[in-house]
């Protein structure tokens, strides 16, 4: 069994991949929810167009709930 | 491994589909116009099309295969519904699906007319008709033989069965007609798979005794890159978090087009969110029991027989048909979604694109309806001759039918975030990340490696999650390349069709 330069690639990032500490890769899994979570306390929602401010404020307490249950399974798994 | 169901089962399972059946019927009285069909006339509420969302991604099949799925690989199984789907869920909402709802268009392609050219709509359009009529087949033919394994009836019964009752709904109905009944079978399924889990955990001693007794690598959400299961960590983060939970959730007919329903944008974002919210709770609901299977039943030939398998260990009477009607619930929302947004496809992309530009509402609604009728005989005739061959055909089938999304995804975020892209890039981009998927699948095949005397490219089974990352990137390189040397789109095309 041969290999092409296609599997010489895909070793070299396998390779690199295996060499990243599972603990770290698991923070990565809670900063990306949280950095979602960030964004969405402070991201415009409807400025452009005037919208209802409960809208919005409804539109973010949802989104902040939905994060923060990821951010809790994946910081506590 | 057929379950025993007692008359008190088949009475709460046949209330379950008569009632599903009404309600469908019902909303059918009051669609006049292909608006009404394809988008619920746009009057649909935010906590229906949330509930449907969720619906329409769980299928009857992924209900069985997820349960087994966690019986084999632990809760890693899980994040397909965590970081697969909450992170994309709330970016949709806030960014895309507002600015789709606003293009007032009825179809992803169609937006990607407006925004490119008509080359680039069919040829996506196109993709995912061909996606879709397959796919129907599969769910059917997949669903058929569970539910002949759980009922002890006969496969072709069951294909008949659940193609007439859902094809009846659906065409009668359409998009309003699949968002209500998904309400009803997301709830039905939820209490379904609760009931299977609630039991399971009082036989292990409780929440805290079952969790003990799991080993830790059952436990694991994050796999090291060498793991046998499917779902390295990589794959998890780069090809399911980054490219396939985006592509489904923003770029996916039969997800995307109820919100498109909504009866506002605020409604459109605000079911995103809440179909968000219930997202956490699905893998407890769903992963949980085949955990508990592991505890209960360790000697099992096949992980997918947990489910099943609970289901005749654990559940009295009644409660037995409650469950039943929870899998034929999730295997009904993903089937009807399937038929309606296949049948918006045709109709817009193909049929008042190229056939009829001038067709009124009525006569939309007339091809919606025939158009969704001959899928459900489509849908029958696929899944009668893929029972007929080998079963590696319709996984492999399935496997194809997702090397699209990686490309389609840089083509749609191009488009709406990149006023540089160009049509022609965009669909250089497109074809040239569908033939770099099907290359990567061509050559870790074991017959074709084989013949050429190559070792299979990639390491793991199924490393479906690797395409869509090469697909991804491979399309993107072109897109960006070939639209740089092609000229630039107008500013008036570009003003309204990308995002400020």
């Amino acid at each position: 069994m041969t290999s092409t330069f296609l599997h010489d690639i895909g070793d070299t990032i396998r390779n690199a991949m295996a060499t990243v500490p599972l603990s770290l890769v698991g923070w990565a899994f809670v900063a990306i929810p949280l950095v979602l979570l960030v964004w969405v306390l402070k991201c415009p929602i409807g400025d452009d167009e005037n919208r209802d401010p409960k809208q919005v404020r409804l539109l973010r307490i949802g989104a902040a709930l939905a994060l923060v249950l990821q951010i809790v399974i994946y910081g506590l798994l | 491994m057929s379950t025993t169901l007692t008359p008190l089962d088949f009475v709460l399972l046949g209330l379950y589909l008569a009632g599903t059946l009404g309600v469908g019927l019902w909303i059918g009285r009051s669609i006049r116009t292909g608006e009404d069909f394809f988008l619920g006339g746009r009057k649909l509420p935010w906590w229906a099309i949330g509930m449907s969302l969720v619906a329409t991604d769980i299928g009857g099949p992924d209900i069985i295969g997820v349960g087994g799925a966690a019986y084999d690989h632990g809760m890693a199984v899980a994040n397909f519904e965590w970081i697969g789907c909450v992170p994309a869920m709330i970016v949709g909402a806030l960014v895309f699906i507002p600015f789709f709802w606003r293009m007032g268009v009825a179809t992803i392609p169609e937006y990607l007319e407006k925004r490119f050219d008509v080359r680039v709509r069919t040829a996506l359009s196109i993709c995912w008709q061909i996606f879709m009529a397959c796919n129907l087949g599969v769910m059917l033919l997949a669903s058929a033989r569970m539910m002949s394994e759980l009922f002890g009836w006969g496969e072709t019964t069951c294909i008949l069965a659940t193609a007439v009752l859902v094809g009846a709904y659906t065409i009668v109905g359409g998009l309003a007609a699949v968002v209500y009944t998904d309400m009803i079978q997301c709830t039905v399924m939820i209490a379904g798979c609760m009931g299977v889990l609630v039991l399971g955990l009082v036989e292990l001693g409780g929440p805290t005794a079952f969790w003990e007794q799991l080993e830790p690598a059952q436990k694991a959400l994050v796999l090291p890159v060498d793991t046998d299961t499917p779902f390295p960590w990589t794959g998890i983060l780069f090809g399911l978090a980054m490219i396939l939970s985006p592509a489904y959730w923003i770029g996916n007919q039969a997800i995307v087009q109820r919100s498109l329903g909504a009866k506002s944008a605020f409604q459109a974002q605000a079911a995103y969110v809440w179909g968000a919210v219930l997202k956490s709770l699905i893998p407890v609901i769903i992963v949980g029991p085949g955990l508990v299977a592991v505890l209960l039943y360790p000697e099992l030939d096949q992980a997918d027989h947990a489910f099943p398998q609970l289901v005749a260990g654990l559940l009295p009477a009644g409660l037995r048909g409650i469950f039943l009607a929870a899998f034929l619930a999730a295997l009904m929302s993903s089937v009807d979604s399937y038929l309606n947004s296949a049948s918006t496809l045709v109709a817009h992309d193909i049929y008042r694109r190229f056939v009829a530009p001038e067709a009124d509402a009525v006569a939309m609604l007339r091809v919606g309806r025939g158009v969704t009728a001959i899928l459900v005989i489509w849908s029958i005739a696929c899944a009668m001759v893929m029972a007929r061959l080998d079963e590696g055909i319709y996984t492999i089938f399935q496997t194809l039918m997702s090397f699209f999304q990686g490309p389609a995804l840089a083509v749609l975020l191009a488009g709406t975030l990149w006023k540089r892209a160009t049509g022609t890039g965009a669909l250089v981009g497109f074809l040239g990340g569908l033939v770099t998927t099907v290359g990567q699948f061509l050559l870790n095949n074991d017959a074709v490696c084989s013949w050429l005397g190559l070792r299979p490219l990639f390491q793991i089974d199924e490393p479906f999650l690797y395409y869509s990352i090469w697909g991804f990137l491979v399309a993107g390189g072109l897109l960006v390349t070939v639209s740089l040397l092609t000229r630039r789109e107008p500013d008036e095309k570009t003003s309204l069709t990308v995002l400020r």
